[in-house]
């Protein structure tokens, strides 16, 4: 063989960390013995089967990514990267379980396991370009989900993607003006419209076609009958990944930027889209086209690197919860209507319910499904079959998209939580006049609810019976306020411990049971105090202090608590999906800084306080 | 045999290669390619082991142009097989005849320095037996090896097993786009298919990457499924 011999395969592997420090000859002998496979899109590569022979793969061309059995992101692989190492390492036995699938075509080139270790044995200094390999690929594999060039895409500034190019026109110009202004002077899809120098409202050229061309709408009145009213606007220093944000959250397509009330440029969706990366942000508009349970099942990784994205990005709790319950929502609103298209049309009117957090809009990492059908009254024993079969494909399907399937069973796959509406109200009815442990419990599940799909008005007339029933027994807030209060925030964390107050000492602290609930719980009393129908937790406050009920300081307070937390739990979250773990409500006090310490203490003190409060205020004395 | 069956182009090929058997003296070179059984029809594309082949020639024209070399790779079970890759450099000064060749055994260093076609010719067929020949316009190695045939054996056209990558693009772009002008170059197709792209060219770099590609097209092919190589090798066949 001439030195000649595939000279391209050679050259790619010589510029591969570990192979770049092998001499050139050992390299040739080495691509004397690789495989090259060929895998497409959704297919998987095996590393667990005992028959074949054990492989290192390096990926040539295309992009692959590991799963843990549990469906946990391990890593995203491509062009140069390597997998199938972990034999090196006879500390790390958790290969086994790992699956690599393509999530673009790829060409793999293969290495015989043998054909390393016989090289080892030859020659052992080899082996250790090669180990420690293996432990820096195992930690810094952890966190390329997505690659540092992609994520800086989302840290960016607004400033440095958006264009120039805006026209800026008063809303008494007409409608025929402001196309000029927009298509001869300006060149752009959007206009920006003030009124008294404040900015009140946007016209893009997709407006025009929809609301002036397609309603014959007479094109020399004023701009502002058919305008968008006080649109979203993001300033020049917002992050990129907020504007993305609020695109997907009010699925608008273009934002103005705004300084001190002066509009400077125009972020659209296609200045977003001109890298391909950032289209991974568009996940809804994915999940939207998506024709089956398996094409939904490969955009998991996108909605993790989403919500990875978002908590690196240090997004505020509220923003994360509810982008992450709009991807939770069109997830589910693509099975139903996948389903549908399967059995057709539904027999008779129903609504699709979500509850607990998702509910709430404060969908996270261990979100599991909460949900429920109510159906019309006039529905048949016939019908009922249509509508199981619909819970079922649904649930199972959010639970192949990683939405565990809840604990409990409060799902509507489960006969007793998929019922008319008349039913429901007897639930609710009965609930509020016993609210004995059991019943407390569901309650607690279905007290906030929210329509994903089909008619809202189930939903409405559900909330007013409650409110009644509840207005009804003077003692089910004084229950509640029981209840929601037998649980107290742990005092504080001495020693790598976390004392609570009844003196017993816990290894790790539950965040979820021992801070966040308690918190949620509060607020849902406050809301159904003043009688709010707001669902998240954050507007339930803001509504009870509107009300007078909760005093400014207390409102802050319970406030920054509460974002402290959250953003504390997210971050917990996110370190234990870098490591390749499932994310948990479990935090280990050793991992905690001064400064975390002091404000858990803090958090901690101010929900005991206002534990305190509520049962004075509310209690069943 | 169904009546179809009859009528696809394998079994078309299994009976010229029978008559071909039968009327000539089949060199030694070939025999053992030409003997070999053609794969069934229903056989499955993965279980069979292809050849895949390129040629760098001085031209495109057999009758005048010289082979200068060859370069061919194996495939596996669905895997490219490296430690298979051979490449032949044949040089033209030297008169060698047909027979010496077939006594000669080749060394690596004789193919480091050039073999004479006749060596070359022989070392290639001698790795064919129950192998499946591939190449992108596989027109041009065929024309050659024919030319050789008819020259050196005074043998017709030789019944030969291709599959081309070529032609298999032709029937996946013509099944999309009848209007377009689709470029079916070995770079452009394989640009389609997301495979890298290779800056360095011979005839083994080339032969490879019309491995990857035919991994690819039959990837493409089987949608999942496993196909036949009955249906592979129809949709090979020069429209």
């Amino acid at each position: 063989m001439d030195d000649s011999l595939l000279p391209n395969v050679i050259q790619f592997i010589s510029q591969i960390d570990p192979f770049d420090k092998l001499p050139k000859n050992v390299l040739r002998e080495l691509a004397q013995v690789i495989k090259i496979i060929y895998v497409s899109q959704g297919e998987s590569v095996d590393l667990t089967s005992d028959q074949q022979e054990k492989h290192l793969y390096i990926v040539r061309s295309g992009a692959m990514e590991q799963r843990k059995k549990n469906g946990v992101l391990r890593a995203r692989l491509e062009t140069e990267d390597l997998f199938g190492f972990t034999f090196l390492d006879s500390d790390v036995d958790d290969d086994q379980g790992y699956q690599a699938i393509a999530i673009e075509h790829c060409l793999l080139y293969l290495i015989p396991h043998s054909a390393l270790q016989s090289l080892f044995n030859k020659t052992p200094e080899y082996a250790e370009h090669f180990a420690s390999q293996a432990q820096v690929r195992l930690n810094s594999a952890l966190d390329v989900v997505w690659s540092n060039r992609e994520k800086g895409l989302f840290i960016r500034k607004v400033s440095d993607v958006a264009s120039g190019r805006v026209a800026v026109v008063t809303s008494d110009m007409s409608i025929q003006a402001v196309a000029h202004e927009m298509r001869m002077i300006k060149r752009t899809s959007c206009a920006v419209i003030y009124e008294n120098d404040l900015i009140v409202g946007l016209i893009t050229d997709r407006d025009m076609t929809k609301r002036v061309i397609a309603e014959a709408y007479p094109i020399d009145k004023p701009i502002k009958d058919v305008m968008t009213s006080s649109p979203l606007i993001v300033s020049p220093d917002d992050l990129v990944l907020h504007a993305a944000s609020l695109m997907m959250q009010y699925n608008v397509r273009n934002l103005p930027v705004v300084e001190n009330n002066r509009v400077i440029g125009l972020l659209t969706t296609s200045h977003l889209v001109q890298n391909h990366r950032m289209q991974a942000i568009f996940l809804i508009e994915k999940i939207k086209y998506a024709v089956s349970v398996k094409e939904l099942v490969l955009l998991t990784p996108e909605r993790q690197a989403i919500f990875e994205a978002l908590v690196e990005g240090k997004v505020i709790p509220e923003t994360i919860g509810k982008v992450m319950s709009m991807i939770f929502d069109a997830y589910t609103r693509r099975l139903i209507c996948i389903m549908i298209d399967q059995l057709g049309e539904p027999p008779c009117e129903f609504a699709w319910i979500v509850a607990g957090s998702h509910a709430r809009n404060e969908v996270h990492s261990l979100t599991d499904q909460d949900s429920a059908i109510v159906l019309a009254d006039n529905v048949t024993a016939n019908d009922r079959i249509y509508f199981k079969h619909l819970a079922d494909f649904v649930t199972q399907g959010l639970d192949r998209c990683d939405y565990p399937l809840c604990t409990g069973n409060y799902m509507a796959s489960t006969d007793k939580w998929c019922q008319p509406l008349n039913m429901w109200q007897q639930y609710y009815k009965k609930w509020v006049a016993n609210p004995e442990y059991e019943r407390l419990l569901n309650i607690s599940v279905f007290l906030e609810i929210r329509t994903v799909f089909g008619n809202a008005n189930f939903e409405q007339l559900l909330r007013q019976s409650l409110h009644s029933h509840i207005l009804a027994n003077k003692e089910f807030l004084g229950i509640l306020v029981k209840d929601a209060t037998r649980t107290n925030p742990p005092l504080g964390i001495f020693n790598s411990l976390v004392l609570e107050k009844g003196g017993e000492n816990k290894k790790t602290l539950n965040i979820k049971k021992y801070a966040i609930n308690l918190i949620i719980d509060l607020a849902r009393i406050y809301a159904l105090a003043v009688g709010s129908d707001a669902l998240h937790t954050e507007a339930r406050f803001e509504a009870a202090n509107k009300a007078g009920v909760l005093s400014d300081d207390a409102f802050k307070n319970i406030m920054g608590s509460y974002r402290f937390i959250l953003t504390f739990r997210f971050g917990h979250q996110l370190a234990a999906l870098k490591e390749g773990k499932l994310p948990d409500n479990h935090i280990n006090p050793d991992t905690f800084g001064s400064f975390e310490r002091k404000h858990l203490k803090d958090a901690f003190r101010i929900i005991a306080d206002q534990q305190d409060a509520a049962k004075l205020r509310f209690g069943s004395h | 045999m169904a009546i179809l069956d009859y009528f696809h182009p394998l079994s078309t090929l299994k009976r010229q290669r029978e008559t071909f058997n039968k009327q000539h003296q089949i060199p030694h070179t070939i025999a053992g390619c030409l003997g070999q059984a053609l794969p069934a029809l229903d056989s499955l594309c993965a279980e069979l082991t292809y050849v895949v082949l390129d040629i760098e020639t001085t031209g495109f024209n057999p009758t005048q142009d010289e082979i200068l070399s060859l370069g061919w790779v194996t495939i596996t079970q669905n895997q490219i097989d490296l430690a298979t890759s051979q490449h032949v450099y044949i040089k033209h000064c030297d008169k060698v005849k047909p027979e010496s060749a077939v006594i000669n055994h080749i060394t690596p260093k004789m193919l480091a320095n050039g073999v004479t076609v006749d060596e070359a010719m022989h070392y290639f067929f001698s790795h064919l037996a129950d192998k499946v020949l591939v190449a992108h316009g596989s027109v041009i190695e065929a024309g050659f090896f024919n030319h050789y045939a008819r020259k050196h054996w005074q043998l017709p056209t030789l019944p030969l097993l291709w599959i081309d990558t070529l032609c298999l693009e032709k029937h996946f772009s013509t099944a999309i786009d009848h209007y377009n002008d689709v470029d079916l170059t070995l770079g452009g197709t394989r640009k389609r298919y997301g495979l890298p792209e290779y800056n360095s060219h011979n005839a083994l770099v080339d032969a490879l990457a019309a491995a990857e590609l035919l991994l690819a097209q039959q990837k493409r092919l089987s949608r999942g499924s496993k196909d036949s190589f009955g249906r592979l090798y129809r949709l090979s066949q020069r429209k």
